[in-house]
């Protein structure tokens, strides 16, 4: 981990991985909507309308992810005064924010023609919309303080408070009675739906946990290269 | 995939709007690496 503390290490590091993350996202994107559109079937239920899980699900469980990667990245910060800890979970909020907010549209978009409604305050909606709200207060802390300490140790304290969310997430659908379907991939006794589902499901999965990595990598060289041009922009500043 | 099922604009909208908000999303980090790029190669060494 601290052989990623120099930024030029970094840098040289996402140089080389990037080419080839953005080459497999995109392989990954393309297998994974054939899949999801084309080779699987319509459920017997739902008919087509169960094609929306194959972007609603991978956008919400890679939500809850980037949150705790976050809070160990700020974690990390504090504990070991790693440089790039910061920046790494500033750079992932806006694209956790943007599959949370993913999930939640493309999950009120399946509610209304299968529960009827687009949405319901039960457990599992309303602790996704809390989820939001966490990023959008973590961006925002990031935006709204000019101090860049002060603004990362008020950012640090929302990330480790907030990801107490995730675990209420991810059991609000069995610790109380929710509209929501209970857990169907990452049981204890495997997961309980047909192959013919499982796998574009894990493929679309697999393609937005690469587009995740690519936006990352790319997120996180930017701030180094604004963090970079600002600090010689002071120097030459100074120097006058 | 039947485009003449019921609810099948349901399954669209989700398609066209995770492909807008990640295509933008993309766009909007590769344009900004590109032009941060050209400021570091265009600075004074």
């Amino acid at each position: 981990m601290q052989v990623l503390a120099n930024p030029r290490r970094f840098l040289g590091l996402a140089n080389a991985i990037l080419p080839w993350a953005w080459a497999a996202t995109a392989i990954a994107f393309a297998a994974g909507l054939y899949l999801a559109l084309v080779a699987s079937p319509p459920d017997y239920q739902q008919g087509e309308t169960v094609r929306i899980m194959y972007v609603h699900v991978p956008a919400a469980s890679l939500s809850l992810a980037i949150y705790v990667l976050m809070a160990l990245a700020s974690a990390i910060a504090i504990i070991f005064r790693h440089p790039l800890a910061d920046v790494a979970a500033r750079a992932a909020a806006p694209i956790g924010a943007t599959y949370c907010a993913l999930a939640l549209i493309t999950g009120s978009l399946w509610g209304k023609p299968m529960w009827g409604t687009w949405w319901v305050w039960d457990a599992r909606l309303t602790s996704m919309f809390v989820l939001l709200l966490l990023y959008l207060g973590y961006i925002s802390v990031w935006q709204s303080i000019d101090d860049q300490r002060r603004a990362a140790s008020i950012a640090r304290i929302v990330a480790l408070v907030g990801v107490i969310n995730v675990p209420i997430v991810k059991f609000s659908v069995e610790w109380w009675n929710s509209l929501h379907q209970p857990a169907s991939i990452l049981r204890a006794d495997g997961p309980a739906i047909d192959p013919s589902i499982l796998w574009p499901l894990a493929t679309m999965a697999l393609a937005y946990g690469l587009l995740f990595l690519s936006l990352h990598l790319t997120a996180i060289r930017n701030a180094i290269w604004s963090q970079k041009l600002k600090a010689e922009h002071l120097k030459g500043v100074s120097a006058r | 995939m039947d485009f003449s099922s019921p609810h099948v604009g349901f399954t669209l909208a989700a398609y066209i709007i995770s492909a807008a908000a990640l295509v933008g999303l993309t766009l909007s980090l590769l344009l900004k690496s590109r032009k941060l790029r050209q400021q570091i190669e265009e600075r004074p060494q």
